[in-house]
């Protein structure tokens, strides 16, 4: 029940008068239902010429409908904004919960893909879950008031319960064929949606309109809807028509059961208030029978949702990096990977096997291999977003693993080549890569100048969505760089293929404050990934990757002379530019 | 029937409001006017089961014949409820996924076709995210499923007020003012709220959500953690999302003196009534028929669960009429065909900028030219590529194409649609098979489980996604079938940023075997494989500088030699060193 304290404990700390009040609501309802006992009295009152239980039944009716109406409109209301407070509480506590796990498991493995995605993705369901708590909560309330009252009126009703019991059998049987028809439905959906995303998106705009795809999307969007929509329908007319066979059960045994208290009533060992309750009371049987029950049901589909959330907190405590020493504020010696390997967890091949290799202090070392050799895994086990699996990672002897995993990528900086278009203003987008700095425009000015990106005004807003100015790739590729390069004396820069959209100006300008800042007095090491050769010389020490391994580890003169993979490939390259 | 059918249509617009009608009814017709007047009858199914009741009751104790009939008319209208029920519940399930259809399509149709100078206005994108900030409520299913709540319980009011007026006819109008008294408050609160929701959703909310997406979605993942945005992000996310919600539960709070009033109201109705009848009738049968029509009145009031719905219909179906309305453009004028591609005098400046991208731009390309463009970061070459795309147009200036345009984008997309579908989009499997074939991609079908049929997308069962260079290969296919069924000119922008060296090599192959036939545009960076181009232009300033073969720019020693200069001397220096 750790799901159900969770979400009673962040609804009473977002808004406990709202939640005291949820609490209460049921109880007021009950008033309400008990109408039928009010209109008996009433109607005996009058017939025995009892003012007292006139007046009663008659106040009861009118507070009973005056409580109702009021407590309906400021329930919805209050279940609205609670179920909103909660929803936000929770969306944030995943945001950061998602934000701040090391590891990029979640996006790239897709056991966890799927566990996280619809956290990830749909926010606002956990507000639903209290609201679901809250409307179990009257339910049951509601189903014991009327059993009371049916003991009240004649306890031989109390059969008309066994009448209501196949529904709980049948609603069951419902709720199976409606799971299967969503699960049914769920990838054409999701396909569907998808569709409809790209009509919307700007970059497929383009592409829909030169290749005339707008007939061909829509209409794959017609047949995906029927696709989704055919079980739903399908199953929605055997519920409609099991609920009808077990409806006209229950009414035959609701006629018999008034049919009997009129009997009762004739032969005079009946009031006719009796009667009336009778009448009322029967047709409210089964929605207290059946009403819990799918309030239970529903709830607990809810708490599906409340318990992935409790995996994603287990599972962040779980990842959370176990290292507290303090990160050092130099190099002095370098970085030494031991046999370093790693494969993600739960899987059999490895990305990186055996890698050995030192990069000195102040040094800069250049990773090059086609796609898929490891290269930019490299990059994740130095940055820490994943821990070997085997071997290790010394910084000046110590073991990076070992070290505060937060200050030791405070000392870091990079740029990647599928970087983030933060639609943000050109200072905070370029800030953000040194947020101590953040509002510094002289810190951000500087960086943008580091990376000739000074394209735009720092105030202007990016992105044309929120109104601002359209960049090409090219543009936005300064912009991360400018940001990989806001941090002035990182101990280790990553680049990991920071050029591919840049002109020949800035990729050589880049080049030159990439060599000047190498002089830097803390050690700093800088790490560049790439597959263009021609950038790749200036390093103190190249390694080729092929699968996973080193395939050679020298200077470019060392590995020109060797006259293997990276020769051959240099080679090729450079024949490009010759003659 | 026309007349029955137009009659069904305006009780229901008083209900529901004309978007939402005229939704409707493109969503469902005849099928929707029928349901509509079930809806109504089943409403009216309690009213004479009130009445049967009060027959049963006058029976009682000397008349056990007219008990027993009241018993046969109870039972008749509880079945023919029962009946009804079941064919509501499943119609009511085949309506509202048609209306949700009606609303995805219209939106859908309007953004497949629109200009994309409005799609991608601020404006556009804020309704979009309006109406998705709706669609997350409740996927657009449910609108019917109120509606037919609200008829329901509309005719169960008024059947109660006709038994109620055989008591007095004053008694229903007192009811209805007790219950209608703040309705029309109450609606047009509803009404405020949700359009205080739309204007959140476009802008707030949405803002809030992208700075969500920015924290927990995988495009910034790295960057968000190498530079320990977390912290930052979170925070700002929480904090806006808050302050747009507060907007929203401020406007919705309804005071105090409201609730109180209505509640007021209500009470004093079934004060001044009930008692009227306590006073004036004498026969349980009467007391008990216009006590229970009493409290049915409740029907006439706020029906929750089903007004708010419908006012988010109400919304819901607005919005996407007038998104629809505003994005329905004119077709564009026909195309200029001339023999050659010929731009004279072009000029285009982004919507809502000052500067002009493009300046005076004045090309012809003859038909079989292979033209590469180049020039720094944000000079113009993509605006350059677009209008030529034909996705925007120029605010001066002519552009004559020979024919159809085919490309390769930047950012082509990754439809979650089978490898087929992905290249032929319904084309023939021969075609399709063909273009693969041409763009070097047959050796793709290894790597998928189900060949051709396999979706390329990791969230699919079955699915696969590919890498960039594959992908690449696929937008290579796609845009190779264009020209094979017709498209005169192939333009390729930028397209080996993602690819490692061999990759793009390969690419550029592929693209040179092109030339002769069509009309190649190329837009690249890797002026080693430019070079190779019948002619070269540099685009400066958003007009062309220089323009010529390679040997004749290398020669005339401009910008474009500059440039050549710089990539090939990280290549020649280093022979020259090592030699």
């Amino acid at each position: 029940m750790r799901e159900i304290r969770v979400l009673v404990a962040t609804a009473w700390r977002v808004d406990r008068r709202l939640t005291l009040a949820m609490i209460a609501e049921p109880l007021g309802n009950t008033l309400v239902l008990m109408s039928g006992l009010w209109l008996a009295m009433l109607t005996n009152g009058v017939i025995r010429h009892d003012p007292r239980q006139v007046v009663i039944g008659i106040a009861a009716l009118v507070l009973g409908a005056g409580l109702g109406w009021q407590l309906d409109l400021s329930a919805s209301q209050w279940r609205m904004v609670l179920g909103e407070k909660v929803a936000h509480a929770f969306d944030t506590e995943i945001a950061r919960l998602c934000a701040e796990l090391p590891t990029l498991d979640h996006f790239e493995r897709s056991e966890y893909q799927n566990q996280l995605e619809l956290l990830r993705q749909r926010q606002g369901l956990l507000g639903n879950s209290l609201s679901a708590l809250a409307v179990t909560v009257k339910a049951i309330c509601a189903g014991l008031t009327v059993l009371i009252l049916l003991v009240v009126a004649h306890p031989a009703m109390l059969a008309l319960v066994l009448l209501a019991l196949p529904a709980l059998l049948i609603t069951r049987t419902q709720q199976r064929w409606r799971a299967t028809a969503e699960d049914a439905s769920a990838l054409p959906g999701r396909t569907a949606r998808h569709l409809r995303t790209v009509a919307q998106d700007r970059d497929a705009a383009v592409e829909i309109r030169l290749f005339g795809l707008a007939d061909y999307v829509e209409r794959r969007i017609d047949t995906l809807w029927r696709a989704q929509r055919a079980p739903i329908e399908k199953t929605e007319r055997k519920v409609a028509l099991a609920s009808l066979a077990q409806q006209l059960l229950y009414v035959t045994g609701v006629i018999a059961a008034v049919g009997f208290v009129l009997h009762q009533a004739i032969r005079g060992t009946s009031a006719p208030g009796d009667v009336v309750l009778a009448i009322y009371l029967s047709q409210q049987v089964q929605t207290a029978v059946i009403w819990p029950i799918q309030a239970v049901t529903g709830f607990g589909r809810t708490l599906h949702t409340v318990r992935r959330y409790l995996w994603l907190v287990d599972h962040a405590r779980a990842a959370a990096p176990t290292g507290h020493l303090p990160a050092p504020e130099r190099i002095v010696e370098g970085i030494r990977l031991e046999n370093v390997s790693f494969r993600y967890p739960g899987t059999e091949k490895w990305v990186l096997r055996n890698v050995s290799l030192t990069i000195p202090a102040g040094g800069a070392l250049a990773v090059v291999g086609e796609n898929g050799a490891g290269k930019t895994t490299l990059v994740k086990l130095l940055t820490r977003m994943y821990e070997p699996t085997e071997g290790r990672i010394t910084v000046d002897g110590t073991e990076l693993a070992d070290l505060d995993a937060e200050q030791w990528r405070e000392r870091l900086a990079a740029a990647f080549q599928d970087f983030a278009r933060f639609e943000l203003t050109v200072q905070h987008a370029v800030g953000l890569g040194d947020l101590p700095h953040l509002d510094d425009t002289a810190h951000v000015r500087a960086a943008l100048g580091r990376a000739s990106a000074d394209v735009l005004p720092q105030e202007a807003q990016l992105g044309t969505s929120w109104g601002g100015a359209d960049l090409s790739t090219g543009q936005w590729q300064r912009l991360a760089l400018a940001r990989g390069l806001a941090r002035t004396t990182p101990l280790v820069r990553f680049f990991d293929e920071p050029t591919a959209s840049l002109d020949a100006f800035t990729e050589d300008a880049l080049f030159g404050s990439m060599a000047r800042a190498t002089d830097g007095a803390n050690g700093m090491i800088t790490i560049l990934v790439t597959h263009r050769f021609s950038t790749v010389r200036s390093a103190d020490l190249i390694v080729v990757l092929a699968d996973g391994g080193v395939a050679e580890l020298g200077s470019h003169r060392d590995l020109l002379a060797r006259d293997g993979r990276y020769a051959r490939l240099y080679r090729s390259q450079a024949d490009a530019f010759a003659g | 029937m026309t007349y029955f059918a137009r009659w069904t249509g305006a009780a229901v617009k008083r209900l529901g409001g004309a978007g939402t009608t005229a939704l409707l009814w493109q969503a469902g017709r005849w099928r929707f006017a029928v349901f509509c007047v079930l809806a109504v009858l089943q409403g009216l199914t309690p009213a004479t089961a009130i009445a049967a009741s009060g027959v049963l009751i006058s029976g009682l104790p000397t008349d056990p014949a007219r008990a027993t009939l009241g018993l046969a008319l109870f039972g008749a209208s509880l079945l023919t409820g029962t009946v009804l029920a079941a064919i509501l519940d499943h119609q009511a399930a085949v309506l509202d996924g048609r209306v949700a259809r009606t609303i995805h399509d219209t939106v859908a149709h309007a953004t497949l076709r629109t200009d994309v100078e409005l799609l991608v206005d601020p404006r556009t994108t804020g309704e979009l995210g309006a109406l998705a900030e709706f669609e997350r409520v409740d996927g657009f299913v449910g609108t019917v499923t109120a509606l037919r709540e609200l008829l329901r319980q509309r005719a169960t009011g008024v059947g109660a007020a006709v038994v109620l007026a055989t008591f007095a006819w004053w008694a229903p109008l007192v009811m209805f003012l007790g219950w209608r008294g703040l309705s029309f408050g109450v609606r047009r609160w509803l009404d405020h709220g949700m359009n205080l929701g739309a204007r959140q959703g476009e802008q707030a909310l949405r803002r809030a959500r992208y700075l969500r997406g920015l924290a927990v979605d995988s495009p910034a993942a790295k960057e968000v953690r190498v530079f320990g945005l977390a912290g930052w992000l979170v925070p700002l996310y929480r904090d806006s999302y808050l302050a747009a919600l507060e907007v929203l539960w401020e406007g919705r709070r309804l005071g105090m003196r409201t609730v109180l009033a209505a509640t007021g109201g209500v009470v004093l109705a079934h004060l001044i009534v009930l008692t009227a009848i306590a006073q004036t009738t004498t026969t349980p049968a009467e007391i008990v028929v216009y006590a229970q029509a009493v409290l049915s009145t409740s029907a006439l009031g706020y029906v929750f669960g089903a007004e708010v719905p419908l006012a988010r219909a109400r919304k819901v179906a607005k919005l996407a009429r007038a998104l629809a309305d505003r994005l329905a453009t004119s077709p564009p004028p026909a195309k200029k065909t001339a023999n050659a591609i010929e731009l004279k005098n072009v000029h285009f400046t982004y919507p809502g900028r000052d500067d002009e991208v493009l300046a005076g731009v004045n090309l012809t390309v003859p038909k079989g030219q292979s033209l590469a463009i180049v020039g720094e970061n944000g000079a113009g070459k993509s605006t350059l590529v677009h209008l030529l795309c034909g996705t925007y147009r120029p605010q001066r200036g002519e552009i004559a194409m020979p024919g159809e345009v085919s490309a390769i984008v930047q950012r082509f997309t990754r439809f979650e649609l089978s490898l087929r579908d992905n290249i032929g989009f319904g084309a023939g499997d021969e075609t399709v098979h063909r273009a693969l074939e041409r763009a070097g991609g047959l050796s793709l079908l290894d790597d998928l489980p189900h060949g051709w049929d396999t979706v390329l997308s990791s969230s699919h069962p079955d699915g696969r996604d590919l890498s960039g260079g594959q992908w690449q290969k696929v937008a290579l296919a796609r845009a190779l079938l264009a020209v094979e069924t017709g498209a005169e000119v192939l333009i390729m922008d930028e397209p080996s940023a993602n690819l490692d060296v061999l990759a793009e090599e390969e690419l550029f192959a592929r693209f040179s075997e092109l030339a002769g036939e069509i009309t190649t545009i190329l837009v690249s960076h890797r002026l080693a494989s430019v070079r190779h181009a019948d002619r070269i232009v540099v685009i400066a300033d958003g007009r062309i500088a220089e323009d010529g073969t390679h040997a004749e720019l290398m020669a005339a020693n401009g910008r474009y030699a500059a440039m050549y200069s710089l990539q090939a001397e990280r290549f020649a220096e280093k022979e020259w060193s090592h030699a």
